[in-house]
């Protein structure tokens, strides 16, 4: 590492110790002292940052989220709907345990379910912004442009936090899961006696896309639907 | 069966608001200190912070590890202010100088650290952003790349170019920033 290279790397991040910065400071006096220089630059940014914070400002974030909190029941429909989701949610989830061969993992998916419902019909059900999307699936770096999300969640299948929602288009309403890391090889088709729909890979996982069997305008909409999910979700670093 | 699932359901809700409680407690003075230096502003910088609790509260039950509350809440409060510019079409550049330096008293006086503080205002947000992450609160390059959702040479060319320009500032080299930096 010659001089450039090494102040470079301290203009950048001046806290880390690489072994190549580290034999070259052991044998430049003027690195040693840039070095010193930015450290010390950083130390009184350190103290020019520094803000007070406003006395009272936890209780007041506090009070504010207690104000504000209300326990709304969601409307029959939804309660319905998202039963129905979580059921679709235990099937994704069989079906790729056994696509992947990866064991036998279909109790913990019901019990996952089971928990869950009770969760959503106890909590705070709003239909969803495209910005709390955002930040709800920021976590997994998934971003989505959707309308019409009436449940979004983060929930575990088969070990990994999946992206769980559910979405009107139009009349029809459709389950919607993306595992990431998982790659399904081709689409796969889910015909059962309660569901239709597709399991296809996407580049931020494996996308499920579902509507319940007896809604034929929704099953016959379901490949549609399904390429344009693939389009409306999408890692954050393809951005 | 009914009083078992409610006693479950408040149980529920009693974890969560727990968890929340722990939340506010522990981020909420890092997050008005990064507010502060996003906006310029006291009033703002408090809006910013409770939408971003009311916010983090709606979706508290997906965030599944604790260790990455921080910088879930630090992504949420960089985009609540994004959408404040949206909303407002407020350019940072319009927060005059003279309105944040009447309106802070409560900080270190001395000359060369009133200096910085002036340096570090006019910084574009790109470079003073990440600066402010790896200064007050150590986060390293990788940590910043995630948050910001950009590779990590950017963050690290973005960074190098902060303190570069911060010392060109304080050497009295660069008074005054092109336009077209600001944003």
């Amino acid at each position: 590492m010659n001089c450039i290279e090494f102040r470079h790397l301290i203009l950048a991040d001046p806290y880390a110790k690489p072994s190549k910065a580290e034999a070259h400071l052991a044998t430049c006096a003027q690195c040693t002292r840039f070095k010193q220089e930015i450290l010390n630059l950083d130390s009184d940014i350190e103290k020019a940052l520094s803000v007070e914070v406003p006395e009272g400002l936890a209780a007041r974030i506090l009070l504010n989220q207690s104000l504000k909190q209300t326990r709304r029941q969601p409307p029959r429909w939804a309660q319905f709907a998202i039963a129905a989701s979580f059921l679709a949610a235990a099937i994704f989830g069989a079906t790729l345990l056994s696509v992947q061969e990866s064991g036998n993992g279909t109790d913990a998916l019901l019990a996952h379910a089971s928990h869950q419902s009770h969760e959503f019909i106890d909590g705070d059900h709003q239909p969803i912004s495209n910005e709390d999307l955002e930040v709800m699936m920021a976590q997994l770096h998934i971003t989505a442009s959707l309308d019409n999300v009436v449940y979004a969640a983060i929930c575990p299948i088969d070990g990994k936090n999946a992206v769980h929602l559910v979405i009107k288009d139009g009349d029809d309403q459709y389950t919607v899961m993306l595992v990431p890391e998982h790659s399904p090889s081709k689409m796969y088709t889910v015909d059962d006696k309660l569901w239709r729909g597709y399991i296809s890979p996407h580049p931020a996982g494996a996308l499920a896309v579902l509507a319940e069997a007896n809604d034929k305008q929704a099953v016959a909409r379901i490949r549609e639907v399904t390429d344009k999910l693939q389009s409306a979700i999408y890692l954050s670093a393809e951005i | 069966m009914k009083e078992i699932g409610s006693d479950s359901g408040l149980m529920t809700m009693q974890r969560k608001q727990a968890q929340y409680e722990n939340l506010v407690k522990a981020y909420s003075s890092w997050l008005y200190r990064y507010a502060y230096w996003l906006c310029g502003e006291k009033a703002t910088s408090e809006d910013l912070v409770q939408e971003t609790f009311l916010r983090a509260w709606r979706f508290l039950d997906s965030l599944k590890d604790e260790g990455s509350a921080k910088s879930w809440l630090t992504t949420i409060l960089r985009r609540e202010n994004a959408r404040r510019f949206e909303r407002k079409q407020l350019q940072y550049s319009d927060v005059e100088m003279d309105t944040i330096s009447s309106e802070r008293q409560d900080f270190d006086t001395r000359p060369e650290v009133l200096a910085l503080r002036n340096a570090m205002h006019k910084l574009p947000a790109k470079y003073r952003e990440p600066l402010v992450l790896q200064v007050l609160e150590g986060y390293n390059l990788e940590e910043i790349a995630a948050m910001f959702d950009i590779p990590r040479n950017t963050v690290a060319t973005r960074l190098h170019r902060a303190r570069q320009k911060l010392r060109k500032f304080l050497e009295g080299e660069e008074e005054q920033l092109s336009i077209d930096e600001l944003h």
